[in-house]
């Protein structure tokens, strides 16, 4: 995750803002995807996602995800949480807002065996630190 | 899982990706002024961007906890993201710290805007 072409934007921000303490670190399935298949370096403008092979598997098993960066004494954390579940495996989570008309209830799909059933929700976290960008 | 349904099951998924890859795309920045809502199980909140790059978001949580927070935004082409300082941390849990900033991705679905808070609980402003 640390490579991906998202958190990497958003690292990009952070030096940009100046490095401040906290900041979110969240990415959209649309943008993971759309990185996924793309390769680095190549804009392809609103539309369109590129051919396989993807590109960043990590990045594309995650797809959106919710994060923090934080500061402290001279470091920065990075956090990326994600919750793979089966709303967002099947892809309910993020249609329920595409086409919000349809009232649907984004994770209705989770955990269809209980929680500790087949397909049931796991959480991930994924976490690095580096020396703050902004004194180096 | 017996191969065939493996092959099945990787199939509805990709089809589920593409239907949903084909109803969004990113956002420009002329899509972005605007009043926008997010409602989950916790309350309220409204997010109101305004042309001149400045907005205003206000939570309302059941418990009757009201947040307000006043701030700049700007648009990014590189991915279409909406950055906002300062701004509220929120996900289907509530509504948690003021964070120096938040860069949130904006897509455009059919008929609507919106900017992506906790996609996998799909969590998003809606316009």
């Amino acid at each position: 995750m640390k490579v991906s072409l998202a958190v990497q934007r958003r690292r990009e921000e952070y030096i940009q803002q100046g490095c401040p303490a906290s900041a979110s670190l969240a990415s959209s399935h649309f943008e993971a995807y759309f990185d996924s298949f793309v390769p680095k370096g190549l804009n392809a403008g609103n539309f369109g996602v590129g051919i396989i092979p993807i590109m960043n598997q990590t990045q594309f098993q995650v797809g959106g995800h919710s994060g923090s960066i934080k500061k402290a004494g001279g470091i920065v954390n990075y956090t990326v949480t994600n919750t793979a579940g089966f709303s967002s495996f099947i892809g309910r989570s993020a249609f329920a807002n595409t086409f919000p008309v349809f009232g649907l209830q984004a994770n209705a799909w989770d955990n269809p065996f209980g929680p500790q059933g087949k397909m049931h929700n796991v959480d991930q976290i994924f976490q690095w630190s580096e020396t703050d960008p902004c004194q180096k | 899982m017996p191969e065939m349904s493996k092959c099945v099951f990787t199939r509805i998924w990709l089809l589920a990706v593409v239907f949903n890859l084909a109803g969004c795309w990113f956002a420009k920045e002329s899509d972005i002024p605007g009043k926008y809502t997010v409602t989950q199980n916790w309350g309220t909140g409204h997010l109101e961007l305004r042309a001149g790059g400045t907005y205003i978001e206000e939570v309302s949580t059941k418990e009757g906890l009201r947040k307000t927070v006043e701030g700049k935004w700007k648009f990014t082409d590189d991915r279409r993201r909406l950055i906002r300082s300062p701004c509220l941390n929120i996900d289907h849990k509530g509504v948690h710290e003021l964070v120096d900033y938040c860069d949130q991705s904006v897509n455009r679905s059919i008929g609507h805007i919106q900017i992506e808070l906790e996609p996998d609980f799909g969590l998003a402003y809606l316009k």
